[in-house]
């Protein structure tokens, strides 16, 4: 019995102790990273009906997901901030996911944002994980683990595929086939920061002749991580 | 502050008398290589994976369960089936391999496809020739019953089921699988006493075998070519499928020899239906033309050598694991409701 209230009187004691810690985060929380999915400056949003056109070539989205991890700002090249526990599915249907809260110090200055693009190793290897890494998100592969970093799908009339379909799952963890890119760009101290990320500039290096569809780790897959690397820009400020 | 340290540190002693209470790592073994403090084991937990491993709800036509190729009467392997077996008939391209002492690997399938426990039920569920589904679905299906977001809540204190906790509470069970109670492990504990055959098969086995069955887990962890012929109707390449280096090629990963006598047919195509057949193998069948590593040649064994290291490979035998109660089918899955089958 006097075991029992022990146990209860800690619990009220850390549930108090969270509840500070939250409204601390809250009230400081004050940074946004916002990432925009572009196609020639337009907005991207994946369905069955936009037609997006590149060189002659008529295309459809019909997904476009990608992981966030490691999330930091620098000023002159010293790391002055970093986000814990810090995982971000993206997904371009929901453009909630898209906006990323960061719980920064009111008065951060800094002179770059880095974040990586994929989840990496050490993380990979650490057993299941849950909300944007559970599996049920459908950006793990279930016949060889490790997570999906980057995919995108769709309808082009470049893919050699029958129904033209068009598949880039990219991932991969291990040397040779690591496919986790880290991002780094100069930013103007700011408290929104809005990035774009150009597909139309990656399309091209899709090689939906010989590669409509990859779905594993390979050396194909480590070309597109590195020309996904190139297509983030600072839009703002 | 001294009262809450002390209370931390009792905190913890009772934790982790109850964790020993569930897993125990035995006498020689080595340390696990399973983080245990990112998924510490308990009671409700092991149970829901019990419950998930033997429920045929998993797979996409609800007829086939874990249990179906990993019966617990052969040592979880799929006795006398080549090549595993899944929904509708279909089979795949490998022999079900026997799951026990799981905690002290880091690589699974025989390709070592997957690399932790937690993530490996996903491999055989969402295979076309196995169970045929998707987490997502499987967690639906769960949801819908009346079962199993009791045992959720139970387990994790949450009734909406999540990939996390499902993939958790299967790896728990599959974690307190332990194997250590032949007639070998008695003889190392002075419990019991080699016959002389038995003894001779022993050093026959530690000159021969150890090097890739290395002792007391009775594998190295590691991938091995073996020297067999390559099935010219499989074409598998095994690990460098997954690696892409050319010498990985016909590397298969070296299964434990405990409780062999139960888990026939052997290889990794379980080309072998007995145990001389695998040592006829090893003493004249290597293959010189295919990649090998520390087979280069076959093995000069004498036909009564052979015989003795049979002797000595059935003392691997560990009935206690077969028939113990805590590892069989659960009585918790008879309080379903049928209808939600």
């Amino acid at each position: 019995m006097a075991f029992h209230s022990i146990i209860s009187a800690h619990r009220l004691r850390f549930k108090m102790l969270l509840c500070l810690l939250l409204g601390y985060g809250l009230q400081s929380g004050a940074m946004i990273l916002q990432f925009h999915p572009r196609f020639h400056q337009q907005t991207v949003l994946p369905n069955d009906s936009t037609r997006y056109i590149l060189q002659g070539d008529t295309l459809m989205i019909q997904s476009l997901k990608w992981y966030i991890s490691s999330v930091c700002f620098l000023k002159q090249g010293h790391v002055v901030w970093q986000e814990d526990n810090s995982y971000h599915l993206l997904d371009a249907t929901k453009p909630t996911s898209l906006i990323l809260a960061l719980n920064t110090p009111d008065a951060l200055s800094f002179d770059q944002v880095q974040f990586v693009l994929g989840i990496d190793s050490s993380t990979q290897s650490g057993g299941v994980m849950g909300v944007d890494l559970d599996p049920v998100q459908g950006m793990y592969w279930t016949w060889q683990s490790g997570y999906i970093h980057f995919k995108m799908e769709g309808i082009s009339n470049r893919s050699s595929e029958r129904d033209h379909s068009f598949q880039y799952h990219v991932g991969g963890y291990q040397y040779p086939e690591n496919t986790v890119q880290t991002i780094n760009l100069p930013v103007m101290n700011a408290k929104h920061l809005q990035l774009a990320m150009d597909i139309d500039e990656l399309l091209p290096s899709m090689d939906m002749k010989a590669h409509p569809h990859i779905m594993s780790p390979g050396v194909e897959a480590v070309r597109l991580s590195e020309k996904i690397k190139s297509i983030f820009k600072v839009l703002t400020p | 502050m001294r009262k809450q340290i002390a209370f931390l540190f009792l905190l913890s002693f009772l934790l982790l008398s109850y964790q020993a209470d569930l897993f125990q790592t035995p006498a020689g073994f080595p340390k696990p290589v399973y983080d245990f403090t990112k998924n510490p084991l308990d009671s409700a937990k092991i149970e829901l994976g019990r419950a998930l491993f033997y429920d045929p709800i998993l797979s996409h036509n609800l007829k086939i369960s874990c249990a179906s190729c990993h019966s617990p009467y052969n040592a979880f392997a799929h006795v006398d089936h080549a090549l595993s077996h899944g929904i509708d008939d279909r089979i795949g391209k490998r022999n079900a391999p026997a799951l026990f002492n799981l905690a002290w690997h880091n690589r699974f399938m025989w390709d070592g496809a997957i690399h932790h426990l937690d993530v490996q039920a996903l491999a055989p569920m969402s295979h076309p020739d196995e169970m045929g589904d998707t987490l997502a679905h499987v967690i639906a299906k769960l949801q819908a019953t009346t079962l199993y977001p009791s045992l959720y809540e139970k387990a994790f204190g949450d009734r909406n089921i999540t990939g996390e906790h499902t993939l958790k509470a299967i790896a728990q069970f599959l974690l307190t699988l332990v194997s250590a109670n032949s007639k070998y492990d008695s003889v190392l504990r002075h419990q019991a006493t080699f016959t002389d055959q038995e003894n001779n098969g022993y050093k026959l086995f530690q000159q021969h075998c150890s090097s890739c069955h290395t002792e007391p887990l009775f594998t190295n962890g590691e991938f091995e070519s073996n020297g067999l012929p390559p099935d010219t109707f499989l074409q598998d390449k095994g690990r460098m499928a997954i690696t892409h280096r050319k010498e990985d090629s016909l590397r298969f990963k070296v299964p434990s020899l405990r409780n062999i006598e139960f888990t026939f047919p052997y290889m990794h195509d379980g080309r072998f239906k007995q145990l001389r057949e695998v040592l006829q193998h090893y003493s004249g069948g290597i293959q010189t033309d295919v990649h090998r590593d520390k087979l280069q040649r076959s093995i000069p064994l004498k036909d009564n050598e052979k015989v003795d290291i049979i002797a000595f490979l059935l003392t691997l035998s560990d009935r206690s694991f077969m028939f113990n109660p805590k590892f069989a089918y659960p009585k918790i899955l008879f309080q379903k409701d049928p209808q939600e089958k």
